[in-house]
């Protein structure tokens, strides 16, 4: 009885051994399926950040040039309570021609040239107070003809401290209000040309070239980028990633990525 | 009354005389205390033992407790992300589900005491999975990680008895994960615990555990004392 106790035992524990290790447990599910074009739909959130920063960029320069311009101080500070009710705006008594728009965690200052936006000649220029760019150069919109501008965007001071960036030299902008009413009228901003956005960890990053094919448009009453489209070619580790990104609505975009098509939104 | 005295006197009457009791001098001669068998054998039984047995969810530095806390490999796909140099590299492989052989733990250990041996035990558990090229399927490379740990070993042998044993045990050395995605390896301090343990036989036993640490939770295996 008791030699068949012990036998029975340890075929019993040879057995359990045998099917913790031959049965290998499964401990990972895997990736699964993932959207095969889910590399582009990346690379468009590179360009979009980009887009949606110089288009922003833009339409609180252009609020600026309303609430300077304001025909009286009740104006001025309705046009203040539409474009900027949650920030301060003070003229730089030391410098004529510069305002900074004070927000709860930052400043953004504003280089007006002591001209209109729409003048001829205009050159505006702004910096945040938290942020340096490389050579001492600033983001600049100079005027080329009416409605018509270049926008610049250097690389920060540190690029390897930043985590994604964009850099532009002469981006073309189309820049209207409509209607022309600054208590009821909204931005309407056509980007059109090329940039470059950088996005990685230290210097190992990731490089889109972004070129515009349908000049990108940016409206202020949707809150978004309301269409068109742009070519993205993303370099890194040696290989180039290319994809095609159209805006649909402000917060979808059709993705094409080696011969697949998706809808993301995003 | 008087019928149940007279019952009780037959039956005393038809009942067999009682046998003799034998007399035991020797429980007169030798007032020993009573003990297991191998409180007194251990001396002279075997000291040595060598065992292996296979323990499900063994513990790595990198991955936790294998099947408890690790879950899907999970991809980096969430509206907004960027594309890193990383990321999208990600995006181009896929990963097949890992399976582990569970903790596998070969041992010695010296009998020094009644209750007490020593020893050391080597464990051994793969983690495999591969890596899938997205666009074509093949396989680009493999998802392996392979921890090997060496740990002396302290067992207290709580209950003995002459087929059973019960005890409890610690060990804690040197282990490594060694990840084959990028020849990585990661050295760390491991330990492993068997809270109770149960073995039956007398040279060959089986047994099964129940701890925690690099051997696994709940173990089982086979082994020989000599």
């Amino acid at each position: 009885m008791k030699h068949r106790i012990i036998s029975t035992t340890i075929r019993m524990a040879a057995i359990v051994m045998a099917a913790v290790a031959a049965v290998a447990c499964r401990v990972e599910d895997g990736s699964g399926d993932i959207d095969s074009t889910a590399v582009g739909y990346t690379l468009f959130n590179n360009a979009n950040d980009a887009m949606q920063e110089f288009a922003q960029a833009i339409d609180r320069m252009q609020g600026l040039d309303l609430y300077i311009s304001a025909a009286d101080d009740a104006t001025r500070e309705a046009i203040r309570n539409r474009f900027f009710y949650d920030k301060r705006i003070v003229s730089d008594a030391e410098h004529e021609g510069v305002w900074l728009i004070i927000s709860e965690n930052t400043a953004m200052e504003i280089d007006t040239g002591r001209k209109r936006l729409g003048d001829e000649g205009a050159v505006w220029s702004y910096s945040y107070i938290d942020r340096e760019y490389a050579d001492n150069k600033r983001p600049t919109l100079r005027r080329t003809a009416q409605g018509s501008y270049l926008f610049s965007m250097p690389a920060p001071a540190e690029p390897h401290a930043a985590f994604i960036y964009a850099v532009a030299d002469n981006l073309e902008v189309h820049l209207a209000f409509e209607p022309d009413d600054p208590l009821e009228g909204y931005s309407a901003i056509g980007l059109s040309g090329r940039f470059t956005s950088l996005c990685g960890y230290g210097p190992d990053k990731l490089v889109l070239e972004v070129e515009i094919d349908e000049d990108v448009t940016y409206s202020a009453r949707k809150n978004g980028i309301t269409g068109g489209s742009m070519t993205l070619d993303g370099i890194s580790n040696g290989s180039v990633d290319r994809a095609a990104a159209s805006y649909l609505t402000p917060h979808t975009v059709e993705i094409e990525y080696e011969g697949n098509t998706a809808t993301w939104v995003y | 009354m008087i019928a149940a005295a007279m019952l009780f006197t037959a039956v005393a009457a038809t009942a067999q005389p009682r046998r003799p009791r034998p007399i035991r001098h020797e429980r007169h001669e030798r007032h020993e205390v009573r003990r297991t068998p191998d409180y007194d054998a251990w001396r002279t039984g075997p000291r040595h033992e060598v065992s292996i047995k296979a323990g499900a969810f063994p513990f790595t530095m990198s991955c936790g407790h294998l099947g408890l806390s690790t879950g899907t490999e999970r991809l980096p796909l969430y509206p907004g992300i960027f594309a890193t140099p990383d990321a999208v590299a990600a995006f181009k492989v896929r990963y097949s589900p890992r399976k582990t052989s569970g903790g596998i733990t070969a041992a010695y250990y010296y009998r020094v005491a009644y209750a007490l041996s020593v020893g050391v035990a080597f464990t051994y558990t793969g983690l495999y999975g591969d890596i899938f090229d997205a666009r074509n399927g093949r396989k680009v490379s493999s998802n392996d990680m392979a921890t090997i740990s060496v740990a002396p070993a302290l067992r207290l042998q709580w209950l003995n008895l002459p087929t059973v044993r019960c005890y409890s045990a610690i060990a804690a050395g040197p282990a490594v994960d060694i990840t084959s995605i990028d020849d990585g390896r990661q050295t760390y301090l491991g330990l492993s615990g068997t809270i109770v343990g149960v073995s039956v036989g007398r040279r060959l036993y089986g047994f099964g555990e129940i701890g925690a640490g690099m051997q696994g939770i709940f173990s089982a295996g086979m082994g020989y004392r000599f």
